[in-house]
Parts: C-alpha cells; structure tokens; sequence
C-alpha cells in the first residue's frame, strides 16, 4: 500500500513539475514575436550586400497601384489612396516641385558646374541660340502664365536650368516610363502606380497596417477597379501571413496524423502520454533557442513539428519496449543504448549546422538537439514511471514487419537499382537558383506584381553600386573618385557633389564667366531684348546671379532623393542605380566598391550555399561514422548503418526527378536531417541484430514503423505549407523518411543476417 | 468635379461698360444669386482680348484668343491667335499644350503646374476658392485676395457684365510690384454646342 501511494506521488509530483514548467514556457512563447528577416535566410558572405539593400532608400519605396476599367476612374481612386495612406501617416508627402524650385535649382548651377557642363553652357551662349532664347521668353511673358515664369526667366533667360534638369533625369531610373499628374501611368492609361517613401519601420507591423488600409480601401473602389501596393513591405507580408498560416495548419494536420497512428498501433490510453511529449518539448525548444538567438522566425518554430517527430519517436521505443518486455533488464538496457545512440548521431548531425552560416540553420540546430535531449530524458526517466503496469500485448505479425521479407541477393539487387535511379534523379532533378523561390507568394500577388512590371519595363538590367566612406563627405568624395578614376558616369556624383567638389565646380564657374564673357553676354541678351519690346534691364537678374556666384545658396538635392544611406558600424554609403553590366562590375570590385546584381547575387547565393551544404553533409557524415563506429566498435557495422541514409537520398532524388518538383535552396538541410534520421533507423536493426531472441521479440519491427510514421505525421505534413522553404523541407523529409524506413526495414536485415 | 462647376462661368464676357468699383457688403442673397445665375451656364465659349502691363515690357501688349469651357466633363481649352498661337487644353484630367493649333503633351511638370493653377482661377466654385482667397464683394463685380501672404498673384478681380447676367466683363490679376494682367471678354455665347473636336 505504502508502495503504491509512494508510485502515485511520484507520477503526480513529476506531474506537476512538468506541467509548471511547460505553463512557464508556453507562457513565455505568447510574449515572443517570430521575425522574418532575408537577412536570416542567407549565408554570412551575403549578408554585406543584402544589409545594404535594405538600408538602401530603394528598399523604403512602396508602389500604391490602382488598375481600373477607364483612365479618369484610375486616377480619381489613386488620388484618393494618396490622400488615404498620407492622412493615415504610412508615406511620406511626396516632393512637388514648384516654381521657387527652378528658382533654387538655377541658383545652385554653379555649385554642380562640372567640365562636361561646358560643350552645354558654351552651345546657349551662340547669337543664334540667345535669339531663340529671347523669343521664347518673350512668348512665355505675355500669355498668361507670364506670373509664374516671369522669376524664373529673368533669372534664367538663357534656360541653364537645362543643365541642372539633365544631371537630374541621371537619377531617375524611370525617365522611360509615362509620368503624369505625380503617377507613374501604363500606356492606356488605366493603371496608375504612387510611387512613395514609407513614413513607418519596413516592418509586419507597417505591413498589416498597409494590408488594413488596402482591404478598406478595396471595398469602396467603383465596379472592376483594384487596388493593391508592391514593395519590399508587400513581400513581408506575403512571407509572414504564409508561415502564420502554415504554423496552425501544419499543427492541426500533424495532430490528427498522429491520433490516426495512435488508433490503428497504440490503442492505451497509457499510450497517450507518447504524444504529449512534443507538445512538452517543442515550447520549452522554441524558448531556448529565442534566449541564445535573442530573436526565433517561424520557419524555425515551423521546424518544431520535425522535432515533434523525432521525440515521439524515443517515446516509442520505450513504451513498445516495456509493454512487450519491460521487465527483461537485457530489453531495457538496449533501449537506453538504442536511444542514447540515436540522440547522439542525430545531434550530431544538427550540429554539423553549426558549419553554416546560414543563421536559420543554427537557429534550428539548437531548437533541435534542445527538443531531442529533453525527449530523451522524458522517454527514458519519465514515462517509464506512467508505463510501469503496461499489460503485454501481442505485436501484429503483418507482412510488412517481417524482417527477412527479402533474399541477400535481393537485397543486392534493390540497392544496385536505388543506386542508379539515384544517379539519374540528381542529374535531372531542376535546382531553383531563383532568390524568388524563398518566398511565399501568392498568385494574386504575382499577377498583381507581373501588372506593375509591365508599366515599369524590365528594370533586371539594373544594378546597386554602394561605395562607402567613414563620414557623409568621405562617401561623397569616394563616389566621384570612383566617376573620375573609371571614366563612368555616377548621376549622384553629378547631383551630389561633396564639399570639395563643390569648391571647384565655383571655381569652374568663376573662371568661365570673365568680365569679357559677361559684357559679351549681356550685350547680346539687351540687344534681343529691346528688339522684342522688352526693357534693356529685364534680365539684370541674371547678371548678378552671375556675377555672386560664391553666395549663392545651395539648393537640398535631398528632396529628389537622398543617396546617403548611414550602415550598422558608423560608416556611410552612397547608393548609386547602375548599369548591371561587367565594367561597373570590374570596377567596384577594384575599387573596393559593392556591386549588387540581381543575377550576381543569384550565383553568388548558389555558389556559396552549395559549399555550405557539402561542408554540412560531409562533416554530418564524418562524424557519424566516428560516432556510431565507437559505438559499435566497428566500421564495417557503421557503414551498414549508413545503407538506409544513402538509399533514402537516392529514392528522394529519383522522386524530385519523377514528379518534375522544382528544388529551391532550402532542400539543402534536408540532407544533414536526413543523415541523422537515416542512422537511426540503421542502429535500430544493428542493436536489434545485437539481441538475443527473447529480446527481439520484446523489440519489434512495429516499434520502427510506428515510429516513423510518427516523425512522418510531424514531418510530412509540412508538405502541405504554402511558405516555398517549409514545403520542400517537408517534401525531402517526407521522401526521405520513407526510404530510409523501407531501406531499414527490408534491405538492412538480410545484409546483417550474413554479417552476424 | 465640382469644383469645376462655377469655373468659367464668370468667364462668360460681356460687352457692357465698366461698373463704377464700390465696395460693398456680401450678404447670403447676393452670394446665392451669383452662384444661382452662374450655375446654369454647362457650356460657354467667348473671344478675349488681353493686356499686359508689366515693368519688364517697354509698352503695354495686347493679345487675343478665344475660349470653351465645358462643365460635364469639365474641359477648358484656352487658345492665343494673336501675337502667338498658343494656349493649352485640359480635358480628361490631362494637360495638353497648344502649339499653333497643335496639341503636344504637357510633358514637364512645371507646364502642367501652370496648367493646373489656371484651372484652379479659372474654375470658380466659391466654395473651393474660398479656401484660398478672402472673397469680397462690390457693386457689379468680386475681389479676390490671397489668404497667404506669399503669393505670385495680389489679387483677382472680376466684373460682372451689366447686359448679361450671367456674363463677366473682365478679370484683372495684380501682381506684387504692380504688373497686371487684364482680360477682357467678348461675344460669349451661353451653353453652345460645343464641337468635341474641340477638346481632342
């Protein structure tokens, strides 16, 4: 009796502790925000450039577009979206220039006054063309309009302000596109797209907002009108409402596979606590993992269902252990070799994470090998206690747990043919370069995006040229350093000047306008003027302009754009809209500039995932080998244990190759997972192979099925997100368990049976 | 739309004298009978004659042209003949420039400014004006002055035609410095049919 209740208040003190703890972490997860940032997703090689883009003025712009059936009606509703998104404070007023703008534009000529202004300046200062001129202005100043230009031309008679206007359309990427009334405009006219800066942090945050405002929006919009924005803002929106999504779903999908595993296999209520345990370690997981990182994302979290898998799987063994024969000291020691062996290698093969620099990657490593080690414990220390009165039952004796269902010459003959198709499966299995890929876009969005890109035009031949310096003025002066050492054109260098530079295109300017060049001029431009009926000093205005070019104030370039983007270690960089072509390639990499190309940054992304994969795979595998050799106290046995890994990588590639699946980058660590699983499968039959025949009873086939398709039920419902990266994660896993399961099950056995 | 609605309807010229300026009272009834005999003007074209009196010319210029106006959809095309053949056209919510007869599009955004601030005086809904203008009333006409202080215009000023009460008689815009502009409206014609090639 003393016995019993002493049983009874241990289950019920382990209980509690458990529950506490978990309440404490579940309660701790609520405060935690997952972040998505592409920063997470790419190597540390890349991080440089992508940090720049988004610190880039670019990545702060947002399209508001409004595509409607008739021209007037497209741009009604975008003048009422500007109106909607600036009263709700999500974009900055836009910069509208005025005629005080020419004023100040004409003012700071001689502070951008370069030498290749000279042929320009030289060509508006022929008789021929004053004339012109002077007839022009004199056909502007008595129509009606003669109010607003009167300023201007008389400070600008001779229309310079040509040269500052030509150093701006350097700037604007878009000088192709239909521009009109403040819109960017389709050729029919029916789409009309705002291009704005953000007044709010590129965040979800700001996202959900936008998306609010654009479902409010939408409602009010006349019959076959749409309104959508596009943007770096957009793409996280689209990325953190998929995996949002993915998270319950995937969570739904791998619950209820795992109560239909639950009923055909378990059928004890006892059983039960198998699929408690993840529910226990995926919080606790998540929760160390944000205190190392200081930040979780939710392809990590939407990692928690492997893991989840993977726990229930130690909890299997155990129970299918002690109910067919807990009490045999022998079974229980195998077990707790089996599983501590199983920890290891797949541990192991998390770790081997750690080699890449992919921060997702490490992310997942630690929430792994913390999931797994807090399963192990619980499965072996824990239940066993809940487990202690499991009556025996006899295992099914179905065909498919039959261990020598196959010949050693079948066998052979299986590994032969998995070897080949594994062969052709990679060589023709389509590898998905397309940064693009790591995203989670819906069609709606692609169309919607595909509509834009058709009034915007093919904007991939561009590029991003950052050149940095210590200080504001330091970037500057690199920037034209840069312009004057490579004889290539940089608009900002033109637009932008640094201080210096601005001193001497003063000085430039001095020097051109002697007092020769002056009276010439000014006799000319009377000349033309009393001609025309016009006063001898209308344009005295101009002369002195002329005449006080060192106090002339200089006009805040700023307000077009600001190229100075400030970077993480204090420093600057001016941002520069290139050519993507292979001398300003050439030249940034000399100059120690960074170019930043669409198809550039592809390969540069495949290239150096790809060594990371391998350095991963191999270094998962090397240390497996060790490990599970010391285990066992034999390569030989480690290599069979590594049968079920190889055959599981080839019956995937085949399967990618069979069903045409477009591999994205992200199947990559599959691989290590894969290896970990795999092994674990193999040292399954190698400990078994160990037992003695009473123990193999008590040690079934069932407890290997069972557990699989457990970390198939976490696994492989990942095949149902819609987030690219969890799909195909989902996918490998789902392909690769299954082989390795069918390689342990049926191929294994025979090839140990002779080796025993 | 609606802002259109008054616009050129104080446009509508009249061949009447000059009213002797006063300055008088507004009342509710007297704004109510502006905005009432006005707003049954939808179309109107008229021929104007303009003066220019700046300090920058050596003599005072005169110009003429004619002009449509057209409510629903709202359309304004304002065209020179003499010295020059210029103007521009709105219509559709676009800005056109006229070159001798010849539409081109109002490409850069300065043109289309201008475009936009004639509509703006040229469209004569008193409640939008009166965002921007103080509106005050004399016997025969309007002024209107700049709330803000910094403006290229002093202010508008427009006479009501005594032969046609649904007609202006001129519009004089003062500039700072004393340069003004005086347009002076002949033969209009009220709610003509207006040929639509007019605005294409």
């Amino acid at each position: 009796m003393k016995l019993m209740v002493t049983a009874h208040t241990k289950r019920l003190l382990l209980a509690v502790i458990i529950s506490a703890l978990v309440g404490s972490c579940v309660w701790g997860l609520f405060h935690i925000h997952p972040k998505e940032s592409i920063q997470g997703l790419i190597p540390a090689s890349l991080r440089e450039q992508v940090e720049l883009f988004e610190r880039s003025p670019l990545n702060r712009k947002v399209f508001a577009v409004v595509l409607a059936q008739d021209e007037e009606t497209a741009l009604e509703q975008a003048q009422l979206l500007q109106e909607e998104l600036l009263e709700r404070n999500l974009i900055k007023p836009g910069f509208v220039p005025t005629a005080d703008t020419a004023l100040a534009l004409v003012r700071s000529l001689p502070t951008h006054f370069s030498t290749t202004d000279m042929p320009l300046l030289q060509d508006k200062l022929t008789p021929q063309s004053i004339r012109k001129s002077m007839e022009d202005n004199y056909e502007k100043l008595i129509g009606l309009e003669s109010f607003l230009v009167k300023p201007l031309l008389q400070i600008d008679p001779l229309h310079l302000i040509e040269i500052m206007t030509r150093k701006l359309a350097l700037l604007n990427p878009h000088t192709a596109v239909r521009y009109e009334e403040g819109f960017l405009t389709s050729q029919d006219g029916k789409l009309r797209a705002g291009m704005y800066d953000l007044a709010t942090p590129a965040d979800f945050s700001s996202a959900q907002k936008m998306n609010q405002i654009f479902r409010d929006f939408s409602t009010q919009l006349p019959a076959g009108t749409e309104a959508f924005f596009l943007g770096g803002l957009r793409y996280t929106a689209e990325n953190v409402t998929a995996i949002r999504h993915d998270l319950w779903k995937i969570g739904a999908l791998a619950l209820l596979s795992l109560a239909i595993i639950f009923a055909v296999f378990l059928r004890n209520k006892l059983a039960l606590l198998i699929y408690v345990l993840p529910l226990i370690v995926t919080p606790v997981a998540a929760l160390i993992t944000y205190k190392i990182f200081g930040q979780i994302s939710g392809i990590t979290l939407g990692f928690g269902s492997v893991v989840a898998g993977l726990s229930v799987d130690y909890a299997v063994y155990v129970f299918y252990a002690m109910e067919q024969g807990g009490k045999k000291i022998g079974t229980r020691r195998h077990v707790t070799s089996h599983l501590w062996a199983a920890f290891l290698t797949s541990s192991l093969c998390f770790a081997a994470l750690f080699a890449s620099s992919i921060e997702i990657f490490r992310q997942i490593a630690v929430f792994a090998i913390a999931g797994l080690f807090l399963s192990l414990l619980l499965a072996l220390y824990v239940l066993p206690v809940y487990w202690q009165t499991l009556p025996c039952r006899p295992v099914q004796n179905k065909l498919i747990f039959k261990n020598h269902f196959l010949s050693k010459r079948g066998a052979w003959m299986w590994i032969g043919l998995l070897l080949l198709l594994g062969i052709w499966g990679v060589q023709h299995t389509h590898f998905s370069t397309d940064i693009q890929s790591l995203n989670a876009l819906s069609t709606v969005f692609k169309n919607q995006r595909q509509a834009l890109e058709q009034t915007l035009g093919n904007q991939t031949h561009q590029a991003l040229l950052f050149i940095k310096g210590n200080t504001q003025e330091d970037a500057l002066e690199h920037n034209e350093q840069f312009a004057r050492q490579f004889q290539l054109p940089l608009a900002t260098a033109e637009v932008f000047p640094s201080q210096h530079a601005a001193l001497q295109h003063k000085t430039a300017w001095h020097h051109f306008w002697t007092a020769e060049q002056i009276n010439t001029t000014r006799k000319q431009i009377t000349q033309e003027a009393v001609r025309l009926g016009l006063t001898p000093q209308a344009f005295e205005p101009f002369f002195e302009m002329i005449e006080n070019a060192a106090h002339q104030p200089a006009f805040d370039m700023t307000q077009f754009y600001d190229p100075l983007v400030p970077l993480a270690d204090g420093s600057w960089a001016v941002v520069n809209l290139v050519p993507d072509e292979k001398n300003f390639q050439a030249a940034a990499e000399k100059f120690g500039a960074i170019f930043i190309s669409g198809p550039v940054l592809q390969r540069t992304l495949l290239t150096s995932i790809k060594e990371q994969a391998v350095r991963v795979v191999w270094l998962a595998i090397l240390i497996n080998l060790i490990a599970v050799s010391l285990l066992f106290g034999s390569v030989r046995k480690a290599l069979v244990a590594f049968l079920p890994v190889l055959l599981a990588a080839c019956f995937t590639f085949a399967c990618f190759a069979l069903l045409k699946v477009e591999v994205n980058l992200f199947v990559l660590v599959f691989l290590p997972l894969l290896t970990g699983l795999g092994i674990d499968y193999g040292i399954f039959q190698l400990v078994r192979a160990q037992m003695g025949a009473n123990e193999q009873t008590a040690y079934t086939s069932q407890a290997l099925w069972v557990a699989a398709l457990s970390t198939l039920a976490g696994f492989g419902v990942l095949i149902f997100a819609s987030h690219g990266v969890l799909f195909i994660m989902g996918l490998s896993s789902f392909l690769g368990i299954s082989g390795a399961v069918l390689a342990a099950q049926f191929i294994l056995p025979p090839l140990l049976k002779e080796s025993k | 739309m609606k802002k259109y609605i008054l616009t050129v309807l104080f446009c509508v010229g009249g061949l009447g004298g000059f009213s002797q300026e006063a300055v008088s009272v507004s009342t509710p009834n007297h704004e109510q009978d502006i905005i009432a005999r006005f707003s049954a003007v939808n179309t109107l074209s008229s021929q104007f004659v303009q003066e220019k009196h700046m300090t920058l010319l050596a003599d005072p210029v005169i110009s003429k042209g004619k002009f449509s106006f057209s409510k629903n959809p709202a359309q304004i095309r304002w065209e020179y003949t003499e010295p020059f053949q210029n103007g521009f056209l709105l219509t559709n919510g676009k800005t056109f420039r006229l070159e001798k007869g010849i539409k081109k599009p109002a490409k850069h955004s300065f043109a289309r400014n201008i475009a936009a601030q004639m509509m703006m005086w040229l469209t004569f809904d008193l409640a939008e004006l009166s965002k921007t203008y103080n509106v005050v009333y004399f016997e025969g006409g309007v002024h209107f002055i700049p709330k803000e202080k910094i403006t290229v215009l002093e202010k508008i000023t427009v006479w009501f035609s005594t032969e046609n009460p649904q007609a202006l008689d001129r519009i004089r815009l003062d500039e700072p410095g004393g340069d003004y502009t005086v347009l002076i409206f002949q033969n209009p014609q009220i709610n003509p049919v207006l040929p639509k090639e007019q605005f294409q």
